[in-house]
């Protein structure tokens, strides 16, 4: 099984902003997701999301990000298996992203 | 000749009193909001004896202040403001007054007459004296500074984490979370700005001024925008047509809104970007004020207490202000 870690801040931004790509920034949340996260999600089997080294996640980047997923075909339990998201320091964010994922999936289904 | 009936002559004097009467009450609305003087396409404008935005009932003269200013600047060779009468300035009419002078003209704004000490204090502080030309104050504060996006929010951040206490306010022990949930009430609402305060305009276009201070072991932090402001975006939205009639006007309209956010904002992630701008002074126990078009929005963070209020002028544009109680400094 093929595990892959992507840095956000050492690899995407340290300023995470914005949610879409033609609207907000480079820094947006459809940026990272479309360009880095579902690309290391169709390649690996296990993909561990790193958000440690920031703490400027806005509630609208996360949301994009892990709802955007699910909006994006992408399945509760499947994401549940593949995905893991981490911070060294806000235990309230990875909780916030995982809420993210269920509740996209709450609107999805 | 013909003799004027009595009637005539009566019906004639009460036009000519009617007149009078008028006259001097627009005289009277007049004096009381703005004073100003006009030479040579100079003029001097007395700048109000409190420039608060705060207050309710002090912001229809502040606002009108502004509005004077603005119709000023981009025809008069100098306008000149005079704070000869002004007692109180706060942080919230600076960033104000910051952007009004800033969008149009400072080369042509001066500023004279600075009577009181707090004044001269925020006048330096927040860069307005800088920006009209004067000499430079030192300042420990954050001065208001003008940007795109989130450009400056480092700064900021920086600033407000090493000089104020808050980590001591929400909890001792957690400074990221701190870090975390100022930067992203800040980062939110500029994020708003730049979706939606100027629509169909160019990106690099889309200003909004910032100031950060500690004012009386009171952390401040206003944002402004000259956009469109929040309720004439409310009511394009499909969700908010859901919850409010045309009708609600503009300070209920920010109100249903803020309320709206707080509790249906899982909905397809809607509305995060205004949860996250209230969570901070829900934390912090601090209080949130918005005033956008006509509208002034209150919320208290210890207990959850909204106000809401209709103001006369036209904002034009949004301010949104945080103000946190922060631990009072340790004597050395």
């Amino acid at each position: 099984m093929s595990k892959y870690t992507i840095n956000v801040a050492k690899e995407f931004t340290n300023r995470p902003f914005g949610r879409y790509r033609q609207d907000d920034s480079k820094r947006s949340a459809e940026v990272f997701r479309e360009d880095i996260l579902i690309p290391a999600m169709q390649k690996h089997d296990h993909v561990v999301v790193d958000l440690s080294g920031s703490n400027y996640y806005g509630s609208s980047f996360l949301e994009e990000v892990f709802g955007g997923l699910v909006r994006a075909g992408f399945k509760e339990d499947a994401l549940k298996e593949r995905l893991e998201i981490i911070h060294d320091e806000l235990p309230s964010v990875v909780t916030e992203a995982n809420e993210y994922i269920k509740v996209a999936s709450e609107f999805v289904d | 000749m013909k003799k004027l009936s009595k009637d005539y002559k009566d019906r004639q004097k009460r036009i000519i009193i009617d007149r009078l009467k008028r006259e001097q009450r627009n005289k009277r609305s007049k004096r009381q909001i703005i004073r100003s003087f006009t030479y040579q396409n100079n003029e001097i404008i007395l700048a109000p004896k409190q420039l608060v935005l705060q207050k309710p009932q002090l912001t229809n003269e502040c606002t009108a202040f502004i509005q004077r200013l603005s119709k000023s600047i981009p025809k008069k060779k100098t306008t000149c403001i005079d704070f000869s009468n002004t007692e109180i300035f706060t942080a919230l009419a600076a960033v104000y007054l910051y952007s009004e002078i800033d969008r149009h003209n400072a080369a042509v704004v001066k500023i004279q007459n600075i009577s009181s000490k707090q004044v001269r204090n925020t006048l330096g502080r927040s860069g307005l004296l800088k920006l009209c030309g004067h000499s430079d104050m030192d300042s420990d504060g954050y001065p208001i500074t003008r940007g795109i996006d989130d450009d400056d929010l480092p700064e900021i951040i920086q600033y407000l984490m090493t000089t104020a206490s808050l980590y001591n306010q929400l909890n001792p022990k957690n400074s990221p979370q701190a870090e975390r949930l100022v930067s992203k009430a800040i980062s939110e609402a500029m994020l708003n700005v730049s979706q939606h305060a100027y629509p169909g305009t160019d990106k690099n276009s889309r200003f909004r001024w910032i100031i950060a201070d500690i004012i009386d072991s009171n952390l401040h932090i206003a944002l402004c925008d000259r956009g469109v402001g929040i309720p004439k975006t409310l009511f394009n939205k499909s969700w908010f047509k859901e919850i409010a009639w045309t009708g609600i006007g503009d300070a209920k309209a920010i109100r249903k809104a803020m309320q709206y956010t707080r509790t249906q904002s899982r909905r397809h992630g809607s509305g995060l970007g205004s949860k996250d701008i209230q969570e901070l002074i829900l934390e912090g126990k601090g209080e949130l004020i918005i005033i956008s078009g006509k509208g002034y929005y209150c919320l208290k963070g210890s207990n959850k207490k909204e106000k809401t209020y209709r103001i006369s002028y036209d904002i034009k544009g949004t301010l949104i202000q945080w103000r946190i109680r922060i631990a009072e400094k340790e004597n050395e």
